[in-house]
């Protein structure tokens, strides 16, 4: 990961408003535009245009994750403003994308009035969007407020197809694991094994989860207790690319062929894995945002026999 | 730890004062119960007041969940009383990696 200052254009900016608009939403994070050439998803933070020009393929999709509707702490304030923001950005470059992926943590704290909210904020990128739940989404009733809202279908995990791609939700918030690690279940796990039976080990696979579904930092509870058993199942395909969101932060690891990536938050940041640090909201101070979160683009390019990460800073 | 007694009394009061005993105090932030063990006599209170930006509760560790706060957002708090002797272990059920012990001797 590189820190990258984003810089403000001549004519660009009337005021210090938007400049510094602007240079909140590199820290909150806006969306991430997948583009899946050859069965190769490749990702770039929307807004940079120097690689708008890639966006050329067959198909692509974004991700957003992490609204956090219901925060008011002061690692960010407007929490509404920043997701509006980056549905923004996300409604710009709307005709490059097939649809929209939500790696959860919709709500803070699994309120109606906030699910209503956030749904009416992304419903104006004017994109069909897939919804998987995190942990602040299912506070309540067992997350009623939620699945009646943005579930697919009876189950609370799902799968489909997009030209060739195969798509699959999980769910591994409902039951959370020991210190907090995402948990999928028998039944799910299950579920999953028939899901992907049969299937040509050609096709590309895309996996969406809200929290990690590989170990992260488990001692935060970053990481998923079945992380093994499921990169089993997923090991025979020649494409696969698992896309998380809970952390707040772009990490990402490729093990064989399978990619893992987890998605910046539009509501704060949280700190990078450490013992001394604690995994709550991040406060970055005003005059530190551009250095502490400048932020990083990654492209995943076939090589020979494995993927290869190449760090894309912004508006480089 | 031994098994609840069912002597033990989750009282959940939201805005009770503070009683002129020994009662406990515990501060959530930055993600951690602090101080992390309290002691308190039978019958005394412990107050959790969250003053993190996140959203928490208090949530015992026996299968039972033989006590739980409500989710306390950031500025709420919850008080519960501890009417019998023994070593209660607690977390966070949105976190939990935060965990805590209340100790009624």
């Amino acid at each position: 990961m590189k820190a990258n200052q984003r810089q403000s254009r001549p004519g660009d900016a009337p005021g210090p408003g938007r400049r510094r608009v602007l240079e909140c939403m590199v820290w909150a994070g806006t969306g991430v535009l997948w583009t899946v050439a050859g069965g190769v998803p490749r990702s770039r933070i929307l807004g940079n245009e120097a690689e708008a020009a890639e966006g050329a393929a067959s198909f692509s999709f974004v991700q957003i994750s992490d609204s956090h509707l219901g925060f008011h702490g002061a690692a960010n304030p407007d929490v509404p403003g920043t997701l509006r923001r980056a549905i923004a950005e996300v409604k710009e470059n709307a005709d490059q994308a097939a649809f929209m992926i939500h790696t959860g943590d919709v709500s803070h704290t699994s309120q109606p009035v906030q699910f209503d909210t956030a749904r009416t904020i992304i419903k104006e990128a004017g994109l069909e969007t897939h919804f998987v739940p995190g942990e602040h989404d299912v506070l309540v009733d067992a997350g009623k407020g939620y699945f009646s809202r943005f579930g697919e279908g009876k189950a609370r995990w799902y799968s489909f197809d997009e030209k060739g791609v195969h798509f699959i939700g999980l769910d591994n918030v409902s039951a959370l694991g020991t210190k907090g690690l995402g948990h999928l279940g028998a039944d799910q796990l299950a579920w999953l094994k028939k899901d992907l039976a049969g299937r040509s080990a050609s096709q590309p696979i895309v996996v969406m989860a809200h929290i990690p579904l590989w170990q992260v930092y488990p001692q935060w509870g970053w990481g998923t207790e079945e992380a093994a058993e499921l990169l089993a199942m997923l090991r025979q395909f020649g494409s696969v690319t698992v896309l998380n969101g809970h952390i707040h932060q772009i990490i990402q690891k490729v093990e064989g062929r399978v990619t893992f990536h987890t998605a910046r938050s539009t509501a704060f940041p949280q700190a990078a894995p450490a013992p001394d640090a604690n995994p709550g909201p991040l406060k970055v101070p005003a005059g530190r945002l551009k250095e502490v979160l400048g932020t990083a683009s990654v492209s995943y390019v076939a090589g020979n026999a494995r993927l290869a990460i190449i760090d894309t800073p912004l508006g480089a | 730890m031994r098994p609840l007694s069912a002597g033990l009394l989750a009282a959940l009061l939201a805005t009770a004062p503070l009683a002129a005993r020994a009662d406990r105090q515990v501060t959530i932030d930055q993600h951690m119960f602090v101080p992390a063990t309290v002691t308190v006599h039978p019958g005394e209170k412990v107050t959790w007041v969250n003053k993190d930006q996140d959203v928490h509760n208090v949530t015992s560790d026996d299968q039972g969940r033989s006590f739980r706060t409500p989710l306390l957002d950031a500025g709420e708090s919850a008080t519960l009383t501890f009417a019998a002797p023994g070593t209660f272990g607690y977390h966070c059920s949105v976190h939990p990696d935060m965990t805590g012990t209340v100790i009624v001797k």
